[in-house]
């Protein structure tokens, strides 16, 4: 088997020649989940365009996890979200719970305190 | 009901008539203009800017409004903000209540825009030769938030 995520692969990747068992790899290194980030106001203004689309490492199962791993990857992004009440948007859905799971194809945002009117 | 978010300068007067042309079910018109100033406690603002995050903040914004409109006795009602780049002396928000009698068009345009200072997706960020600054609610923009829950 190439990797410990086989059975959670797309069919294209399972379905490759044991020859090209490096792409599959490929696939897990690239964390096989895709996520959007959006950063609202003034997060906007720290936040790197690389972060606008990134591949989860394994380590990341929740939003909680996934918050931790901006801060680690992008401290001044980290710290502008610790230092404010921060509101999570996944799939334009309010998250009321940090430990909910984020999943390929997500698309997660990140609010600081509104100002509108 | 209708809630526009629009990055085109608009005018609030043409609005209101286009909401009220050939209304005869209200006997009152209620409608609040919030409009850019070109200084903020003594400092210059050459620019503001607003940031939004679409589709959500129509949705939200649709759901502060329905939510406030069911409260009262609101016939009709008009939501216009701006985002993206405003300069002074431009509308930046239009709301718009009709309702049968003057009461409740008053509290349903007072309560929105209460919420709209601190629910609404929507963030600004004040330019001008000192610098850029994002804002952030007051406490007393919070502080009226409240009362609206309770009225």
């Amino acid at each position: 088997m190439p990797c410990p995520h086989y059975n959670r692969m797309p069919r294209f990747f399972r379905n490759l020649p044991w020859l090209m068992v490096p792409a599959a790899n490929a696939w897990h290194v690239m964390g096989g989940r895709l996520v959007r980030l959006v950063f609202l106001g003034k997060f906007g203004d720290v936040a790197p365009a690389a972060l606008a689309e990134v591949a989860l490492p394994g380590g990341v199962h929740t939003l909680a996890d996934l918050k931790e791993w901006i801060a680690h990857q992008q401290p001044l992004l980290g710290a502008a979200m610790n230092a404010t009440r921060t509101r999570l948007i996944v799939n334009q859905c309010v998250a009321h719970d940090l430990s909910q799971p984020v999943a390929d194809g997500d698309e997660v945002a990140f609010l600081p305190p509104m100002s509108g009117g | 009901m209708e809630v526009r978010i629009t990055d085109q300068a608009f005018d609030p007067q043409a609005e209101v008539a286009a909401f009220t042309a050939g209304r005869d079910d209200a006997g009152a018109l209620v409608s609040f203009v919030g409009t850019c100033r070109a200084a903020t406690g003594g400092v210059v603002v050459n620019e503001l800017r607003i940031d939004h995050y679409p589709g959500f903040t129509e949705k939200e914004i649709a759901r502060l409004a329905d939510e406030t409109a069911e409260r009262f006795d609101c016939a009709d009602l008009l939501v216009v903000h701006r985002v993206g780049a405003i300069r002074p002396g431009e509308a930046i928000v239009l709301v718009a209540a009709l309702s049968t009698h003057r009461s409740d068009a008053f509290e349903v345009v007072r309560i929105l825009m209460d919420y709209l200072k601190t629910d609404a997706p929507l963030w600004k960020k004040e330019t001008g030769p000192q610098g850029a600054r994002w804002i952030e609610p007051r406490a007393e923009d919070y502080a009226r938030r409240e009362e609206a829950e309770k009225r």
